[in-house]
């Protein structure tokens, strides 16, 4: 995936946006405290976003979320399609 | 069960609070919510409502989520919380997965095969094969048998208090005659 941005000074944050965007998710620079703002495939007002901060409290935690709301994000396949939900 | 009174060290709680009234998340919402204390939350948009997700330290689960509720509203970005994402009403294999236990051992519970018997009785879709339980309920029932923490069990009633005076607090707002006629006329007829 080619990457036309700055890196994000948290290695974690970084991964974790690396992830997104391998999952076809777009990366738009932001301004002040969210330095970015991602959005899913499915790219109309449905569609799921979500805001990276510059400077999380805690970098650890704001990646893993990251990648939470990745993987909450109904609008793309899932990654092994072995996930099914009891009945 | 009830809370305890001893003084509690700090400690991190994930939640995560659904919000309405912003349409479109944009630079000045980020930045109002960030500069409100959110920055140890992550804000996301999906169906057109806000997911804040937080990880945030605090004495208890109670004063975590209600200042992040108090951060969102002091925004000023015409913010209104819906509710703490957890939902009271759950399937038996809901409650299977939140104890980390088979489903046949939660039916055994309910059936009184294994355990001290006494299982809560599902709360509603009682008449159509697919009940419902409240998970305060379940969750008081198995902490006071030992089979989960009490601290989860009082979070459980935490969280559900917090949503019930949410939704009470949105419908009051759409129905305030409703709201107010329901609550005098139940209270007429209280035991």
């Amino acid at each position: 995936m080619p990457m036309a941005r700055k890196r994000h000074s948290k290695p974690e944050v970084e991964k974790a946006i690396q992830y997104a965007e391998a999952l076809g998710w777009r990366v738009e620079k932001g301004k002040n405290h969210a330095i970015y703002r991602l959005y899913c495939p499915h790219a109309t007002r449905a569609g799921c976003q979500v805001s990276v901060w510059s400077t999380p409290k805690n970098p650890g935690n704001h990646a893993r979320q990251i990648r939470a709301a990745v993987d909450r994000c109904p609008h793309q396949p899932p990654t092994d399609g072995t996930e099914q939900e009891d009945p | 069960m009830s809370a305890s009174t001893a003084p509690q060290c700090e400690r991190e709680y994930d939640f995560a609070l659904i919000v309405g009234g912003v349409g479109e998340l944009t630079g000045e919402v980020e930045d109002a919510l960030y500069e409100a204390g959110c920055d140890d939350a992550t804000v996301s948009m999906q169906y057109g409502l806000l997911y804040i997700e937080f990880s945030r330290t605090a004495t208890s689960l109670q004063e975590a989520i209600l200042s992040a509720i108090r951060q969102v509203h002091a925004a000023g970005i015409g913010a209104v919380v819906y509710r703490v994402d957890d939902c009271n009403l759950v399937t038996a294999a809901d409650i299977a997965r939140r104890i980390d236990r088979s489903r046949q051992l939660v039916h055994q519970y309910m059936t009184g095969q294994r355990g001290p018997g006494g299982f809560p009785p599902p709360e509603c879709h009682i008449t159509d094969g697919k009940p419902l339980w409240a998970w305060c309920a379940v969750s008081f029932w198995l902490a006071q048998n030992d089979l989960l923490r009490p601290e989860e069990s009082w979070d459980a009633e935490v969280i559900a208090a917090i949503n019930n005076e949410l939704e009470m607090l949105r419908q009051m707002k759409r129905h305030p005659d409703l709201v107010k006629k329901v609550k005098h006329d139940l209270e007429a007829v209280k035991a």
